[in-house]
């Protein structure tokens, strides 16, 4: 049998298709972002090794604060957007004696299975200036139309929001997901006990999706960090690079400037910081048992 | 091939314009193609009906500009229409009064001949700002793309308009008599007039070209330049096009639209050109006066920022 | 008693709010879909946000044969389906061999898979497209598709990792005592059993390639002839922004595989793009 199931032979060609496309397309690529990180590769000739003097150049980089500000604001408006309005409709979805349940949870999860270019179209038609949204506000009898995507300030919160809004469906599946399993007599023993709904999904429902919200945390924040194609459709970037992310300033270094090396650095550093988040979400989320058991470790070290 | 012998016993050299020279001639002082397209010049197109509507001469100087900014916002106008999506319209709309201060424009910055904090330069920002502050561009500028503006000019929401010559037959077609370029505006009546002869804008340098190695170099080279004369001519008679790199002493078989005439014309007293974006040698220059270009058209980046990211970047 | 009322209250706060919002959700959709039928003319001036008579379906037609979109649509199919094909056949086979089979490496191996859940597409595109060029692959379908493979595998492999530690060992004991070949085995014994997980798995990576922008952006994003959908509805964006009409039709069309797909199959889509957390937590 440990012949049977150790088969060298069917073990290597079992493991090699994917091995060898993850390797060449995925895994040498990652590396070679950091590794060409460090030189001043052009893109076409043979890199020479530069130390850190592009990453010594990213930090006296104008561009790189923008950047890093656009991401956390990206981060924020989207994981606070989705995870809200997730939470909320998720909640209200799963109480089966809502009406129209089916037809809602299409409604939200639509717009996840379009493509980003789609949904980008449509929100450049309403965001611009003849657009939709301020014409609502003409409507309305306001005089506050804006340039919402020319703006070097306001523009990253419409592009967030346009994201936020694809991707709201998405988060809201995983919460109902999460909800369905949470038993129901859990809520039947707050009802007996005389507690109001809402005081039930803050004490039970919250609490318990915390699994749920860790991964929902980690995609929305990272996907801040990541954020290029959004902006690329919406603004091109500007004005000015004012809407820039890491990703972008990767993407302008190496085809506007064929400054590989400095695109590169930016790009390692974007990774790093989504490498952060995760290990910090994961830090404070740790399992109560962990927590428990680093209490008893520290007890035993001061003892 | 050196064709610097050849260009000469042909008489090509002769018939040479002076302002094209500089797409003959490479770096090192040497023809190495005959140039068969000549410059191409960035245009300010203006609609003759609005300025006459509202009593408005050709402005010459900024502040008779000011004056018809003013004059057109009130009646509800645009002045002029920019496709500042794209970043070439804001780094021509920069050039076209950065060659007013300074000669050399954005070709000079490109090539290193002039610095972004000479006066010229940091003075034509400072003025740009002032015009981008009154108002000279439509609000959403840097999100407008060229059918858009294009539409706003022909359609006559908007008084002008900044493009490449090309642009002559389409703007005929649409507002035929209406439409005219102007010279560029500048500091006062003396700049006006000197900069006549300087524009924006530049050709390429593509041409028929010769292999040294083959086995009738000399003769290929004459043929060459045959052949690119005859191209010239060609363009000049049957394709409307005075713009050629020579002088081909031809006349159209038909009329030139009158904006195209009027380009050919001055042809013999331009001088200078500088530089299409797309024309530019050094990339991270390229990258900047576009993005840095666009910001000052936004209005939310100072002169004073504008001069300092280019400076940084250029280090 | 108070309690109550209040509770009723906000309740319909509730309901309200998830139906305006519901309507803010799809009204984009409804509105493309109105204005791909509508001319320019409609869509600007005379009836920008109604319901579109007559239809005029030319749109349709022009989007069809003068934007390219079969072209689009074909390039966008079979860069979709051989991802899907590839990316199921290797994930089962590796994963089958890192979970079940007997070997020193395999959690190792295992996990070093893994780590491609943790690589960003964004980070990687500059060296794919490198790594294309020097395959001499740039100017094929398979410059994209191979791309898309790597960075689906890892998730396909966690997926059907979960599935396989499901399964009693038995199975093979069985199979071997029977004299079967490992490879017998798998194909006919063990794979059937994870097939819910591949059904899944089809669906997820299908949307993901169809959808895909960034990698393909950069690597057939000049090359005219081998252009996604995602990448020919920007076209717009340059050239032909003044017909709406025909943008919307565009739009539609590129929406449309992804739309049925789920209208059908809505329960599975949701599952397969939700099974991250699932398997995550």
């Amino acid at each position: 049998m440990k012949k049977y199931m150790g088969n060298k032979l069917a073990i290597l060609l079992f493991i090699l298709p994917a091995l060898a496309i993850f390797i060449t397309f995925d895994f040498i690529p990652i590396i070679q972002v950091f590794a060409y990180s460090f030189t001043d590769w052009n893109g076409l000739t043979m890199p020479n090794f530069t130390g850190l003097k592009n990453y010594v150049d990213l930090f006296t980089d104008r561009v790189f604060y923008t950047s890093n500000r656009n991401q956390f604001i990206f981060a924020i408006v989207i994981t606070v957007y989705q995870m809200l309005f997730a939470t909320i409709f998720a909640i209200t979805i799963s109480d089966k004696k809502m009406k129209g349940r089916k037809f809602l949870r299409v409604a939200y999860f639509i717009p996840v299975i379009l493509s980003v270019t789609v949904v980008c179209q449509l929100w450049s038609a309403i965001l611009s200036g003849e657009g939709l949204l301020n014409k609502l506000f003409e409507v309305a009898g306001s005089d506050f139309k804006q340039n919402w995507l020319g703006d070097r300030y306001k523009a990253i919160y419409v592009i967030a929001f346009a994201n936020a809004w694809q991707w709201m469906g998405y988060q809201f599946a995983l919460i109902v997901a999460g909800i369905k399993s949470i038993p129901a007599d859990y809520y039947e023993a707050a009802r007996i006990d005389g507690c109001s709904n809402v005081k039930a999904h803050m004490k039970i429902t919250i609490p318990l999706l915390a699994e749920t919200y860790k991964f929902c945390l980690i995609i929305s924040l990272t996907g801040g960090i990541k954020a290029f194609t959004e902006m690329n459709i919406l603004t091109g970037g500007g004005p000015n690079k004012s809407t820039f992310t890491l990703t972008y300033m990767m993407y302008n270094a190496a085809f506007k400037k064929s400054n590989y090396g400095y695109g590169l650095s930016a790009a390692s550093i974007m990774v790093i910081e989504c490498m952060l988040v995760m290990l910090v979400i994961n830090f404070i989320f740790r399992d109560k048992d962990q927590k428990k058991e680093e209490e008893k470790a520290r007890r035993k070290r001061n003892a | 091939m050196v064709l610097n012998d050849v260009a000469q016993s042909t008489g090509f050299l002769d018939k040479l314009y002076d302002a094209n020279k500089d797409l003959a001639y490479a770096e090192d002082g040497n023809i190495y193609a005959f140039p068969f397209s000549g410059q191409e010049y960035v245009l300010w197109y203006y609609n003759k009906a609005l300025f006459a509507e509202n009593n408005l001469e050709i402005p010459e100087t900024y502040d008779d500009l000011l004056n018809c900014i003013e004059v057109f916002k009130s009646k509800g106008i645009t002045p002029l229409a920019l496709f500042g999506q794209e970043g070439w319209n804001t780094a021509a709309a920069y050039d076209v009064i950065a060659t007013r201060y300074a000669e050399g424009g954005i070709k000079a910055l490109d090539e290193g001949k002039a610095s972004i904090t000479d006066e010229g330069y940091v003075n034509a920002a400072k003025k740009m700002e002032e015009l981008v502050a009154a108002g000279l561009y439509q609000e959403d500028a840097t999100t407008t793309n060229y059918d858009q503006a294009s539409e706003k000019f022909l359609s006559g929401q908007a008084a002008m308009f900044i493009n490449g010559q090309w642009y002559i037959e389409d703007a005929t077609k649409t507002l035929g008599e209406d439409v005219d370029w102007m010279f560029y505006p500048a500091q006062d009546a003396a700049a006006y007039e000197a900069g006549k002869a300087v524009f924006s804008g530049g050709g390429s340098s593509s041409g028929f070209a010769v292999n040294p190695d083959s086995a009738n170099a000399e003769l290929a080279a004459e043929v060459a330049e045959f052949i690119t004369e005859k191209y010239c001519e060609a363009k000049v008679m049957y394709r409307h096009n005075p713009l050629v790199a020579i002088d081909t002493g031809k006349e159209p078989d038909s009329e030139y639209p009158a904006m195209m005439k009027k380009l050919s014309d001055t042809l013999p007293s331009i001088t200078a050109t500088t530089k299409f974006t797309w024309g530019l040698t050094n990339s991270t220059f390229n990258d900047a006066i576009q993005s840095e270009s666009q910001g000052l058209v936004s209005g939310q980046f100072s002169a004073d920022e504008f001069i300092q990211d280019i400076e940084d970047t250029m280090e | 008693m108070h309690k109550d009322s209040n509770n009723k209250a906000l309740h319909y706060v509730f309901v309200a709010f998830c139906w305006i919002y519901a309507a803010f959700s799809l009204y984009q959709l409804i509105w493309m879909l109105f204005y791909s039928f509508k001319t320019n003319q409609e869509i600007f001036v005379t009836n920008p946000f109604g319901f579109p008579w007559p239809l005029h379906y030319e749109n349709y037609i022009t989007a069809w044969t003068k934007y390219d979109v079969p072209l689009y649509f074909l390039n966008s199919l079979l860069v979709s389906i051989g991802t899907v094909a590839i990316t199921i056949f290797s994930a089962l086979l590796f994963s089958y061999a890192t979970s079940r089979m007997v070997w020193k490496l395999k959690t190792f191996t295992r996990l070093f898979l893994g780590l491609g859940m943790f690589i960003p597409v964004q980070a990687i595109m500059i060296p794919v497209v490198k790594v294309v060029q020097k395959f001499n692959l740039m100017g094929t379908r398979w410059s994209l598709i191979l791309p898309y493979i790597a960075i689906n595998l890892a998730f396909a492999c966690m997926v059907y990792y979960g599935f396989f530690k499901g399964i009693p060992m038995e199975l093979e004991e069985a199979a071997c005592m029977d004299g079967a070949t490992i490879y017998q085995t798998f194909f006919m014994i063990i794979e059937p059993l994870v097939r819910p997980a591949t059904v899944t798995l089809i669906i997820y990576i299908f949307l993901n390639a169809w959808n895909e922008f960034i990698l393909a952006n950069v690597v057939v994003g000049s090359i005219p002839e081998l252009k996604t959908l995602p990448l020919g509805v920007l076209f717009f964006q340059g050239e032909f922004t003044t017909d709406w009409g025909g943008m919307g039709a565009t739009m539609v069309i590129a929406s449309f595989p992804a739309i049925i797909v789920y209208s059908i199959f809505s329960e599975q889509v949701e599952s397969a793009m939700t099974i991250g957390g699932a398997v995550k937590g």
